[in-house]
């Protein structure tokens, strides 16, 4: 938000006052943010679009109902993982083994590279694979490695995927993502700690790619052994 | 240590966490301190963590933005309604009357169309509470310009809309596809911006206005083989290859106050041209339907269309 700019919360209350033009700023503010979310979430473009449309329409009718006890983002990211959510709850009683079309957010995750956008903001340090200029020269392998994360993602049921993407891919803290999926704070960490170790199977090659990372291998998997231990 | 186990993935995961405490987790803590094993094991969960977040996501597409920015204006159009309702409407449409703006809906035909369909999204969700009524004095002037177009906005916005309620959105004489039609639902909101770099000018403004029209019509009907097949919205897969596609180099897609405005100028009928150009050398937009164009300055918005000029449209000469 630049310098003179309304805040979050003057344009809601701007909006619930009657001005017809602020939520529509407050969606373009956050829009791309939003989108990543739920698209992270549902694992598909159309209903991640459907997703966001119908957060928005919510958000927009009833924003009267935000008390301010939370972050504006933090209602408006409630609203979108709940329709997420709902929407993949709903997707499961028509087709129990649907987990995501993989083509379309391929597709949608190999055109990004192509433009080197990203949703999320800058990426960490350190990360030169999507790095702006670094997309042509390692867009291969970062194609790659976003198609490897996307397929590890859809195994994990959503509410659990939900928590890690709010915490590990968002950068939200425990609290945050706990108000945001209407969850206490231990439950977002069990979520993220199961997460994490059913993505390890599949996301433990990449480490060793990825720069910054070292060159340790073995472990990906440690299952109860009777080696040592506890 | 022989005949003891190492903890599980999901068991380290959580001593991570800090999700295992007392005498166990003091226990799991000082195994892994000394377990080359575990120690990696808990580094390679700590990567999952950093891989996930120096994974990108894609930004919003323009077309998905697009819908959303449409569905959108289609509730302020409502909203609109809604305190125009509060405040009675036979003012608005007295006022409408004596005007002349009408883009070629009555005031009762767009009413009348009001139940006929709704916008997807909104589709889904009941009316009432959730929309509050207030006072509505400041939205009194735009509610008169959106009211005789409202209904007719809900009969024609959503993608499953009748042939007829289509053929209402594009009237008569001289109808010209919008840019906007190729990017997939026929939403009222949902047009693309021209940047035709035309100088319009005041005498001859309705002839370049059409000559305009028939140039984007011509353009767009060349490229209708390219978003044709299958779709370009409607499909996950056309949409994955197709989120820059579906926007025609030499269009941009309206911002949300462009939307609001065109919205209000148009009184909620689809625009068959919005051509970002200069007017008497004046930066404005041009909006037009098949009966009228208007010329608007770039600052135009649902609250302050600021119109320059306006003219009708009649058949060529």
């Amino acid at each position: 938000m630049a310098e003179g700019e309304p805040s979050d919360a003057e344009l809601l209350r701007r909006h619930v006052a009657g001005d017809l033009e602020a939520f529509g700023m407050l969606f373009s503010r956050h829009k791309d943010r939003l989108w990543a979310v739920a698209l992270r979430t549902v694992c598909d473009p159309e209903d991640a679009a459907d997703a966001l449309q119908e957060a928005m329409i919510s958000a927009f009718r009833r924003a009267a109902d935000f008390r301010g006890d939370s972050a504006v983002t933090t209602w408006l990211h409630r609203i979108v993982v709940n329709a997420s959510l709902d929407r993949l709850r709903r997707r499961q009683t028509r087709s129990v083994s649907w987990s995501g079309d993989p083509d379309a957010l391929d597709a949608l995750a190999a055109q990004a590279a192509r433009g080197g956008a990203s949703a999320t903001g800058p990426p960490p340090s350190g990360v030169a694979a999507h790095a702006p200029g670094a997309a042509s020269l390692d867009s291969a392998e970062a194609v790659e490695t976003r198609l490897d994360v996307d397929a590890a993602l859809r195994t994990l049921p959503p509410e659990q995927r939900a928590a890690l993407v709010l915490v590990d891919m968002f950068g939200y803290s425990v609290a945050d993502a706990a108000e945001i999926l209407g969850v206490s704070p231990g439950t977002v960490k069990s979520r993220c700690a199961r997460g994490r170790s059913r993505l390890l199977p599949y996301l433990s090659h990449l480490r060793t790619n990825s720069p910054g990372g070292g060159n340790r291998s073995g472990a990906a998997s440690v299952s109860s052994e009777q080696e040592g231990g506890v | 240590m022989s005949g003891q186990r190492h903890p599980d993935t999901e068991t380290l995961a959580s001593l991570r966490a800090g999700l295992v405490g007392g005498l166990r987790g003091r226990r799991l803590a000082a195994h892994v301190a000394r377990c080359g094993r575990c120690a990696a094991a808990g580094d390679e969960l700590a990567a999952v963590s950093s891989l996930l977040a120096a994974t990108p996501t894609p930004p919003l597409p323009d077309n998905f933005e697009l819908r959303i920015t449409a569905a959108l204006a289609a509730e302020v159009t409502a909203r609109a309604l809604a305190a125009s309702s509060s405040e009675g409407t036979a003012t608005g449409l007295a006022a409408l009357s004596q005007d002349g703006a009408d883009p070629g809906i009555s005031g009762e035909h767009a009413r009348a169309r009001v139940p006929a369909e709704r916008p997807k999204a909104a589709s889904s969700r009941r009316r009432g509470p959730a929309l509050r009524f207030r006072p509505a004095m400041a939205f009194v002037p735009l509610v008169v310009c959106l009211l005789a177009g409202f209904g007719y906005l809900l009969s024609t916005i959503g993608g499953q809309s009748s042939n007829s309620s289509q053929a209402l959105s594009t009237p008569s004489a001289g109808a010209v596809p919008a840019a906007g039609e190729q990017m997939g639902p026929n939403l009222p909101g949902t047009f693309l911006v021209a940047a035709s770099g035309m100088n319009y000018l005041r005498g001859t403004l309705g002839t370049q206005v059409r000559l305009e029209m028939s140039a984007q019509y011509s353009s767009s009907s060349g490229r209708q083989s390219m978003a044709s097949s299958g779709g370009v919205t409607t499909s996950p897969s056309a949409f994955a290859g197709g989120a820059t596609r579906s926007i025609p180099s030499g269009f941009a897609a309206p911002t949300s106050a462009l939307t609001g405005c065109v919205l209000r100028v148009t009184g909620g009928v689809r625009p068959s041209l919005v051509d970002k150009a200069t007017y008497q050398g004046q930066p404005v937009y041009v909006i037009a339907v098949p009966t009228r164009a208007w010329v608007v300055g770039r600052g135009c918005s649902a609250s302050n269309p600021a119109i320059v000029t306006s003219v009708a449209l009649t058949a060529a000469r």
